[in-house]
Order: structure tokens, then C-alpha cells, then sequence
């Protein structure tokens, strides 16, 4: 992750959550990873957030297991990538206490595919920080992430995906 | 021993070792990842040494090191307590790349005594490199006083 190729106004976390979804009624598949690093640059609109697969933690130790052998290949992948640009950007303030919707258009690269997304941001200002929280869904198959016929009834083909990160200036 | 009677032993063997097998497989299904504050240390180095390996080539690392237990010395240079797992940051003769060490939440008490500018010793899973070095599932070692 390039930090020094980032403008001025660059915002940085190295302790973003991300957390996913990936269950059905049948189960509970979630995880969490509490060590994403993000970079928000806001006089270019450049953000970056990337985590690494085998930081996702989940209650079950098999679940885990599988997550990273079968279903994301962490050795192979180890890591998954957002790079994009915010859109309508200019109006957020660091100095003032504000809340901003923005839309981070961009490419998330995961298990070796690239795909283009809009993911809508809310950015939040507070004692010259900066928060930022995302909420969007991915489908499995746009990453060629299978799911073998025995779970079909217990892992969600779209996964929801929250990050959450507070920033601080670099 | 009558030959229903054998059947009828035969049967109970069998419901018992499905029972067993059953409960055995539950077990398993329910076990929750090892702690790794109980596993030895499959690497024992400072945070200069770290980070200077992922440095040279950081894919031959990643695939010696991710997922291995490491205990690692280094100079305190950031914490966050606040959150579910609070974290370390351990800093290197690089001032961009460090150690960010993620705690178990029940860690936190134990990091309350903690000071940047102390040098400690953590266990923890390493993940990876992003800008730091990353460390899951960490504990306390030892911190100087």
C-alpha cells in the first residue's frame, strides 16, 4: 500500500473494521477484521482500503479454516483491495464538524478478480478527524468464489460488507 | 445369547457410536479458533527484523510467516484501547512501517499500563503486511516497567 504516492490532506487508519455477512436463515456466517488500513486523500478524492483474508476472525475455528483454504485461498490472495475516487467530494470540511454522503467509485480487487464499483460513503468530520463508514453487498460468483453444493442452504450468495474507520491526518 | 438379543446389542453399539460420532462432530463443527496465547511461538524477533523481512521481499515472507505465531520487541509508538480489540502500534527504524498488533478484548486491562515509549514483547497470529506488518489474536509478553 503506497502511502507517500497520496496528496496533502491525506487521512489514515491502520485499525479499520471490516466486517461481512455471508449466512442464510439456515446459519450465521459473519467475521470480522479489525485491522484494515485505509487511506482518504481529500484534496485529490483518491481512497484506498485494504485488509488482509487471514485477519477475518469468526466464531467457529472450522468456519475460519474454510473461509481461508477453500473459499478465499488466502495464500494465493492474500489480500482484498478497494482503490477508487470519491465523487462530489469538494464540499467535506475537516475544520467543521459535518456529515457528508459521498459515493467512492473504484475497483475492488479480490480472490485475483478486479471489479468496478459505486460504494456509497458517509464520511464525518469531528476535531479535525475524519470518520468514514461504507456499507455495499458483493456477489461470490463476480469472484469466482464457489459455494459447494452441501452449504448452498447455509452461505448467502451476496455477502454484505461494512467498513467503518476513524481517520487520523498523516 | 439369543439371536435378538444380539441384534438388539448390536444396534445399541451402533445408536452409541452415532451418538458419540454425532457429538464429537458438533464438538468440532463448534470449536472455536485455537487461542493462540497458548501456542509456543514459531518466530521470536524484533520489530526492525520484521518489518525489514517483509521489506526485502514481501510475498516470500508473507507465505513463510502469515498464519504463523510470532513473538515480537519493539518500541510502543501508538495504542488504542477503545473498540472491540484494542491495538498496538510498534514502531521500526522506518518511521512508515511498523507492527499493528490486534489484542484479545479481555487483553485490554493488561494494556492499561502501557506508555508510548515503552518497549514490550507480543504473541500474536501474523496476517500479513498492508502499511504495517499485521498482528492478530495478540497478548502481552512482558513490557518494561
Amino acid at each position: 500500500m503506497a502511502a507517500t504516492s497520496f496528496g496533502q490532506q491525506r487521512y489514515f487508519t491502520k485499525t479499520g473494521t471490516i466486517s461481512f455477512k455471508a449466512g442464510t436463515a439456515v446459519e450465521d456466517v459473519d467475521a470480522i477484521n479489525n485491522a484494515a488500513a485505509s487511506i482518504i486523500d481529500l484534496s485529490s478524492g483518491q481512497v484506498e482500503v485494504a485488509v488482509l483474508v487471514r485477519g477475518f476472525e469468526f466464531r467457529r475455528g472450522l468456519m475460519q479454516e474454510h473461509f481461508n483454504e477453500n473459499y478465499m485461498e488466502s495464500d494465493k490472495f492474500p489480500k482484498a483491495v478497494f482503490k477508487g475516487q470519491l465523487k462530489d467530494f469538494s464540499g467535506v470540511n475537516v475544520s467543521t464538524n459535518g456529515t457528508y454522503h459521498v459515493v467512492a467509485n473504484g475497483t475492488l480487487d479480490m480472490h485475483g478478480v478486479k471489479k468496478e464499483m459505486a460504494i456509497p460513503v458517509v464520511l464525518t468530520t469531528s476535531g479535525g478527524n475524519l470518520s468514514a463508514q461504507a456499507d455495499f453487498q458483493v456477489q461470490l460468483e463476480d469472484f469466482n468464489i464457489s459455494i459447494p453444493g452441501p452449504v448452498k442452504d447455509k452461505i448467502s450468495p451476496t455477502v454484505t460488507i461494512h467498513f467503518s474507520g476513524d481517520h487520523t491526518s498523516m | 445369547m439369543s439371536k435378538t438379543t444380539r441384534m438388539k446389542k448390536a444396534l445399541l453399539i451402533i445408536v452409541i457410536l452415532v451418538v458419540v460420532a454425532g457429538g464429537y462432530g458438533i464438538y468440532l463443527f463448534n470449536m472455536r479458533p485455537p487461542d493462540i496465547r497458548k501456542k509456543s511461538p514459531d518466530y521470536e524477533l524484533t520489530v526492525d527484523s520484521l518489518v525489514s523481512k517483509f521489506e526485502k521481499d514481501e510475498d516470500a515472507t508473507t507465505k513463510a510467516m502469515a498464519g504463523k505465531v510470532i513473538l515480537v520487541s519493539g518500541k510502543v509508538v501508538g495504542i488504542k484501547l477503545q473498540g472491540m480489540e484494542p491495538s498496538v502500534m510498534l514502531g521500526s527504524a522506518d518511521p512508515l512501517v511498523g507492527v499493528t498488533c490486534t489484542f484479545y478484548p479481555e487483553e485490554k486491562p493488561n494494556l492499561e499500563s502501557i506508555t508510548v515509549g515503552m518497549m514490550i514483547r507480543v504473541k500474536g497470529k501474523c496476517t500479513g503486511k498492508l502499511i504495517d506488518v499485521v498482528m492478530n489474536n495478540c497478548s502481552l509478553a512482558s513490557h518494561d516497567q
